[in-house]
This record gives C-alpha cells, structure tokens and sequence, in this order.
C-alpha cells in the first residue's frame, strides 16, 4: 500500500529499480531429498532383509524340526527293528526249532540211551596224582654227569 | 465440474466408503476376536494344534538265568475304522474280511455305528498291508505291542502264563510280577501343524514313559525243554494223566526246570500243560513221606540211625473204639526180619515205619512234618498255589499218626515234596524254593530278589544220618534201583500211592488212582541238585515209583548233572546196604525185592 501512495519521482530523476517480491525460491534441496529418499529405500530394505531373514530363518527351524521329528522317527525305528531281532535270535536259538532242523534238515536222530563219560575208572584212586618234581627239559649244570639218554646238549 | 467428473467422483467415494466400511468390520470383527474373548480363540487353536499323546511303556521282558528270552513284547499292527468315516459298512467288511479272516458279518455290525471299531488286532504284518493297500475309507492302522515267546510257545507255558491281548498278564509269571512288568505310561505334549508335522518352537513336553523291568528267572531254557521232553515221553508211553518234574539246585532253592504235562485220554495227545501243576495239584504223596517220619524219629532221639529193630510181617494198629487197621507190606512178607532203618526204608517198609514212627508222639511227628514245609505255602510266591493239607494236631486220631508216617492223609504239592528234600539235602537248613532270580537294571546288572533266610529244620547230623538211608535206597538191592547214575551217589526214595476217588475210596483192583513219584538229590554227598519226578494215575495197574517214576527221575538227573557241569565221583554207590540177614532163627529169610505196588491193600 505503501506503494500506492508512493510520491511520483521527480523528473529527471532515475527510477529506482522496482522490486518485485521475489517468491523466495524454494531452497535446492535435491541433495536433501535425495538423502531421505535413500534412507527410506535403505530402510525398506532393512526392513525388508528383516522379514526376509526372519522367514528364512523360520524355514530353517521348520526344516531342521522335520529334520528331528526324522531321526526320532530313525530312533523309533531303530528300537523296532531291534525288538524284532532279539525275537528272531531267541527264535532261531529255540530248542525245538534246533531239534527239528537238527532232523528235518541234517538227518540226525535222537540217540536211544545217552552215555555220559566218566573220566575216571570205577574202582580207580579218585586222589589227583602229584605234580612232576621240577622242569625235566631244564638244563643241567655244567660239570654235572648227565645219564639221561637224551640227545647231547 | 463436469457431470463426468461428479459422477466419478460419486462413484470413488461409494467405492472408498465400501472400503472403509468393509475395512472397518474387518477391524470390528478383529477386535472382538482379539480383545473381547481373546481366551475362547486361543483354546479352540491350541484344541487343533496341540496333541496329548500317550507314550505306552514298553513290557518288560522275561528271561532265563542264562539271558535268553522266554517272554518279549513287539509292536504288531492293529487295523481298525472309524465307522463315521466308512461309506459301506457291508462291502468294507466283505472286503477286509477276504484278507483278515474275521467274520464279515460280525464285523459290518461294528462298523455301522461309533467312532472306533477293532477289525482285527495284532495281525501279520503283511496281511495288515494288504488290508490297508485295499485304500477303504475310515480304514486305519495303529501299533500294539504284542507278547510273544520266542523260545516256543509251550515251553515254560504254565509257568510264564500269559499276558492277555492287552498287554497285561492274566497268569503265571506275567500275572505275578505284572506291576514289575508293565513300567508306567508317558505322555507327549506337542503342536502340530495340520499334516501332522511339529511345529517349531511349539509346545513340546515330554513325560517320558518307564519300560517294564526285565525280568530274570531261575529257569535253564535248555534244561526246561529236555525235561519236557522227558516228561512228555513218559506220561505217553505210561498213559498217564499228568506228569510234573521240578529240578532245583540243593543249596539256593532255584528251580532250573518246571515241567507240566498232561495227556488227553480221548486224543492220546500229550503237551505242556497250562495250569502249573507243580503248585496246585494236590496228593497223597505215600513212601516218599517216610524219609521225615524217620527224620523226626532220629532229631527226637527215639531210633538211631544204625538201630535193629524187629519187622513182623504185619502190624495192626488201634486207633479207638472200633478203629482197628492192619498194615502189611508189599509185596508182603511171610516173616519177621530184623532191620535197621536203611533197609526199612530200602524195601519201603509200611510195617517197619509204623513200628518206628510209634516212638514218637503225634505232636511230635506233627510239628516236624510242619516244620519241613507240609501243609503250608512254599514261599513260591506263585498264582493259585495251594497249601495241601496237614490235618491239624487236635484233629488226629489214633490212627492218624500210623498213616501220615507212610504218606497217607496228608496231602501234598509237588513244589511242597521238593522245598521239603531241598531241606534234608541242605544239612538240614530250609531253602525256599524260588522262581525269580530278580531284575535287570538299565545297565543289564541283576537286581536279586530278596530270599528268606532259612531256618535249622533239623539238625545237619539227623540230615546227614537220612541221606546216608536215602543212599541206601538207591542200590541195585533196593526200590529206588532204577535211579542209580553211574559215576554219581544218589540219594532218593520211591512213592507209590493210590489216591482217594469220587466216591471216597480207594477203589478196587482195575479201578485205582496212583500217582507214583520219586525224589532225591544228587551227589549225596555234595549235593548240587534235588530232583522230583511225579506221574499221576499211570494206566499199568503194577506201576510204582520204583518202576516208573525212578527211571524218570535217572533221566533227568543225568540231564540236569551234564547241563551244571557237575563232576562224577568216580563210584557208583557211596553206601553199601547193610546184609539184612539178621533175622530170627525160626523164620526164613526173604530176599529183598523192590517196590511194585501201591501199599497196603486195605485201604491204608
């Protein structure tokens, strides 16, 4: 307003340049945003990698859970077959089933009276006889007469 | 603007108001699952994920002494259905049916109604393939564990008994040391996903179960298995009813062997019996009595060991007013002979010992019987044992104390006979027979079981002194002839008694129950093993203990000296009977014959 009402400059008189209001022009800050703009995409990242990692690493739990739910189950079939190996030992050892092989397969047959060995003579000393007396292959001492029929030393 | 624009514009806000209207029920709906009644969703998801699972203990196994199994549990599979599931209850058993064996018809009743149905449990493996790779709906398979005996099927079958389709034991050894065997169930607290796989760091407990303890017998499988066969082979060629045969080792009271037998009269078939009959078979046990009765008199004082003493032919005993019985041998005796126990006892004297047993008081004869073991429990610990009968003191008559001292009116178990000749064998000292040596702990040591002490029944002089008679019997001379063991000395006696029928006698010539049996250890006189051999009602009228059950009792005996790698002595005979010529001047001689036939012929 004060414009409006501004005295018309003398003749002759230079004008004064007229100033325009000069918008103040917005500060150049492409490096700014650029900043943000970088910080924001990193940050998606981050958060992204975040998510990504968090998921990768729930498969491995999920992968190695399958993976010890596998071995209990090896475990489990383990003692199983182990079981079912003890029974097949305590089978095979059966004595009746050693019987009838022992026939059916190798011809054998039960003898009619079974003689027990005894290792002593009925009517013989059961006492034990004594130990012999010293090494009779021991060298005799030097200068002692050997009679013994063996072979010369 | 323009009526284009005003109208998208409608339209974008409609659609933005859908959104946030749809957006916000969503919320809504959220919001009342997760705040209103949070708990109610958290439980009905935790129902669908979490599994409690109960872990099955595994049975404990039964072994013998030596390890090998007698008795194992293995998982067999059960196919069953869930009737809700099944389309066709008919067809779906026609089908399973044709590969199972079961019976169709029974099986659709099953299947048209509930949520489970066994179709068949613990099948073949194989066949449970079959049946599962038909693909029927509501068809599924589950895992039983299954008992099995793997040393075959009849051996030691009365004394394992059985462990039932569940699992648990009904009989014998499995029903004894059922708690032992059956360890405690677990249980298994876990997430799953909807295939059934865990879901990581879910809910995972574990409450591990406890497998049944291994059981260890005193049982040799080896040794049990020949004596059945043994056993078996006599009740056969004998025709009898029944047979029993215990072995035991003399100084530890453990049964290496347990043998029952019965004969189907209208088959012939002869094969492990599956009720123990070492332990509830009852009978008049006869001379094998005897050998107490002298014990007694020798502990008392009232015979000596070498004593002579007059042998009439026949004795009568009055028991009362109007009780008057006369006792003879057999076969009889025309004379009167002068002996010392050792022949009483050689020939099985009824007279004899009736004579001898007159010395001591009822009280007397009647607490020592007691003492050796008649007339109670073994301490076997085993199902359904019986006790016998040992009439009790105040019951006795006059005659009472005459019959029991030759084995008559007393009734007696076979696991009884045997604890009572592991006492004479032991030096006197009671040895309670035993079953069960213990458990294995997880590292496989033997947890033993306890044993009772026991206890100085009679003196190791008196026990001795009747060993020393027992040798006697066993003598190429006497009745126990047939159990001689060359290289051993064995000491044994006979028993031949007919048993009380229906009608409550003892019937008529053709129409008697004898059971015969006989017992005795070996070597007498280092004794490692008692061994008792019974053989109820044998179809030849003239069998005996000497002729029939001795022969047995040799058998096993030679069985059981190899299979405990027990030494021979190197004599046949450790005691020679003592030449029983000294008889009275005016009577003949009789020569000494053994035992054939039941004892006396009226009725005693």
């Amino acid at each position: 307003m004060a414009g409006a009402h501004a005295a018309r400059p003398a003749p002759g008189a230079t004008r004064a340049p007229v100033r325009r209001p000069v918008r103040p022009r917005p500060v150049d800050d492409r490096g700014s945003s650029a900043s943000a703009l970088t910080l924001g995409v990193i940050s998606l990242m981050v958060i992204f990698a975040a998510f990504a990692g968090a998921v990768a690493l729930r498969a491995v739990i999920a992968e190695q859970q399958q993976q010890i739910d596998g071995f209990r189950q090896q475990v489990d079939d383990a003692e199983l077959r182990t079981t079912e190996l003890r029974v097949q030992v305590a089978e095979l050892e059966s004595p009746d089933r050693i019987r009838v092989a022992a026939q059916v397969q190798l011809g054998m047959v039960e003898p009619v009276e079974t003689e027990y060995l005894s290792p002593l003579v009925p009517g013989s000393s059961p006492v034990p006889l004594p130990p012999p007396a010293g090494d009779p292959f021991a060298p005799t001492p030097s200068g002692a007469t050997d009679e013994t029929d063996g072979p010369a030393g | 603007m323009s009526p284009l624009l005003r109208r998208s514009n409608r339209r974008l806000l409609l659609a933005g108001a859908c959104v946030v209207l749809g957006a916000g029920l969503l919320t809504a709906r959220l919001a009342t699952i997760q705040l209103v009644d949070p708990a109610r969703y958290v439980a009905f998801g935790e129902r669908q994920r979490i599994a409690n699972v109960e872990l099955s203990a595994t049975r404990g196994a039964i072994v013998d002494r030596n390890g090998e199994d007698l008795a194992v549990s293995v998982p067999f599979p059960t196919v069953w259905a869930d009737p809700r599931v099944v389309e066709d209850p008919t067809e779906t058993a026609r089908a399973l049916a044709g590969v199972l064996g079961v019976d169709a018809q029974t099986l659709a009743g099953r299947l048209s109604s509930g949520a489970f149905a066994y179709v068949a449990r613990q099948v073949d493996p194989e066949l449970a393939d079959q049946a599962l790779a038909l693909d029927l709906p509501g068809v599924y398979m589950l895992e039983e564990p299954t008992r099995l005996n793997p040393a075959g099927e009849g051996l030691a079958r009365a004394v394992l008994g059985q462990a039932g389709i569940d699992n648990d034991g009904v009989s014998g050894i499995e029903l004894a040391y059922r708690d032992v065997l059956s360890g405690e169930p677990g249980e298994l607290v876990v997430e799953r996903g909807r295939s059934g796989e865990t879901i990581p760091d879910g809910v995972y407990e574990v409450v591990p179960a406890v497998a049944g303890e291994t059981l260890v017998l005193t049982l040799d499988r080896s040794l049990q298995f020949e004596v059945e066969q043994l056993l078996a082979q006599t009740v056969a060629s004998e025709e009898a009813s029944a047979g029993v045969v215990l072995v035991a080792e003399a100084r530890t009271g453990e049964i290496l062997a347990m043998a029952n037998v019965k004969r189907d009269d209208d088959t012939g078939i002869t094969r492990q019996s599956g009720e123990n009959l070492a332990v509830t078979m009852t009978y008049e046990p006869g001379s094998v009595v005897k050998p107490f009765t002298f014990a007694t008199l020798i502990e008392e004082g009232q015979v000596g060991p070498h004593e002579w003493m007059e042998v009439p032919s026949e004795t009568t005993v009055f028991g009362g007013t109007d009780d008057e019985k006369t006792f003879r041998d057999t076969p009889p005796r025309y004379q009167t002979d002068v002996w010392q126990p050792q022949h009483i006892l050689a020939h099985s004297s009824n007279v004899g010992t009736i004579l001898a047993a007159e010395r001591a008081t009822p009280a007397q004869l009647h607490d020592n019987l007691a003492a050796f073991g008649f007339g109670r429990t073994t301490g076997l610990d085993f199902p359904g044992e019986s006790s016998g009968i040992l009439p009790p003191l105040e019951t006795w008559s006059g005659m009472t104390r005459h019959t029991l001292a030759i084995g008559q009116g007393v009734a007696v178990t076979p696991v009884q006979m045997l604890a009572a000749y592991l006492t004479l064998s032991n030096g006197g000292q009671s040895v309670t027979p035993a079953l069960v040596r213990g458990t294995l702990d997880d590292e496989g040591r033997l947890d033993p079981a306890p044993r009772p002490a026991g206890t100085q029944v009679v003196s190791r002089a008196t026990a001795a002194a009747v060993s020393e008679l027992l040798e006697g019997v066993v003598n190429p001379d006497a009745t126990g002839a047939e159990a001689t063991i060359p290289g051993y000395r064995v000491a044994g006696k006979t028993g031949t008694a007919w048993q009380i029928l229906d009608d409550g006698t003892y019937g008529t010539d053709g129409n008697r129950h004898a059971v015969v049996s006989f017992a005795g250890f070996a070597p007498a006189d280092d004794p490692q093993l008692v061994v008792l051999a019974v053989i109820d009602d044998p179809a030849d009228p003239d069998a005996s203990g000497g002729r029939t059950a001795a022969p047995l009792f040799q058998q096993v005996m030679k069985v059981a000296l190899d299979r405990l790698h027990v030494a021979p002595t190197g004599v046949d005979a450790g005691v020679q009977v003592v030449s029983d010529t000294r008889v009275r001047a005016d009577s003949t001689p009789s020569p000494a014959t053994p035992d054939t036939s039941p004892i006396a012929e009226d009725g005693a």
